[in-house]
């Protein structure tokens, strides 16, 4: 592939890494947000039920 | 996630699970559409006669930057509604809207960076429209924190719906910047500017992976902004239960 034979190269390579990082990173931070007000939600729901 | 049955506010169960239902698809869409986006950005489009290959950064640095302003143009549409009915669920929109624009901001920001070493022979200059671009992204992040810094919920919704109409001010700037002003920025659509570094023709087969990377992030984009939405809901709901436990005594 001649992508590979570039010189900016890592440049290219370093714009499309920095993209999925702060993409997977944002998940990431979504998904443990959700966990910690899921796990506080139930928790509440027990201490109603109790 | 699990679904919600006690909706916030006069949201109906019915919207809540529509609202789920959306957030499925295009969690799901998302991940072929942006294979392909990838596959057309980095293997179907030519290289530029220029610049090579690093210019295929731009098949994502755009869609971002246009996702970005479809952010903040959710939280200016639900900062009115707010103001017009003081209904929260204009709030949770605009909060939404806000962190997913900045997040999408960010990834402008810092993709263009990289494409900017190789052209521009440096990683970031004080350009109109990357100034622009500087100060969009501060005062949402300054909107962000004022919603920290409030308790009361009525008075942080109504602060920061009139933040989220005043910042939005400079959106259609950060736009029209590299048109009004002197900038080495490229403008490739609707204008020219002579000045530009880095600046190209589109050819066919660009325009056309450009168009399947618009459509990923925009689907990614829709993704984030309703899974963002189901947990301000969700803990809306959590706040509801504490008020509630607490005026029967379960609290403090």
């Amino acid at each position: 592939m001649d992508i590979l034979a570039d010189d900016n190269l890592p440049y290219l390579v370093g714009g499309y890494v920095a993209f999925w990082a702060l993409i997977v990173g944002y998940l990431w931070s979504l998904r443990r947000r959700e966990q910690v007000v899921r796990r506080e939600l139930a928790m509440w729901l027990d201490e109603e039920e109790a | 996630m699990e679904a919600i049955t006690s909706p916030v506010g006069r949201q109906g169960e019915a919207q809540v699970g529509r609202l789920d239902t959306v957030r499925r698809l295009l969690g799901w869409a998302s991940i072929p559409l942006l294979v392909i986006a990838l596959y057309m950005a980095l293997v179907y489009a030519p290289p530029e006669a220029t610049m090579g290959n690093v210019y295929r950064i731009f098949f994502f640095h755009m869609p971002s930057a246009l996702a970005s302003f479809a952010g903040f143009f959710v939280t200016f549409v639900a900062s009115i509604g707010y103001l017009r009915t003081r209904r929260q669920g204009w709030d949770i929109w605009a909060v939404a809207g806000a962190e997913v624009g900045i997040l999408f901001a960010t990834v402008a920001i810092v993709t263009g960076s990289f494409w900017a070493r190789p052209v521009w022979n440096t990683w970031w200059t004080w350009d109109p429209r990357l100034t622009t671009v500087t100060i969009m992204w501060l005062t949402y992040i300054a909107y962000l924190m004022l919603r920290e810094a409030v308790d009361d919920p009525e008075r942080r919704a109504r602060l920061a719906a009139v933040m989220g109409i005043i910042a939005f001010a400079n959106v259609p700037l950060v736009w029209l910047s590299a048109r009004w002003f002197r900038t080495i920025h490229p403008v490739l659509f609707g204008g020219t500017n002579p000045q530009a570094k880095g600046d190209f023709s589109l050819a066919p087969s660009m325009v056309v992976a450009l168009m399947a990377g618009m459509v990923a992030v925009l689907v990614l984009w829709g993704y984030f902004l309703v899974r963002r939405v189901r947990l301000e809901q969700e803990r809306a709901r959590l706040v509801q239960h504490y008020l509630e436990g607490g005026e029967r005594g379960h609290l403090g």
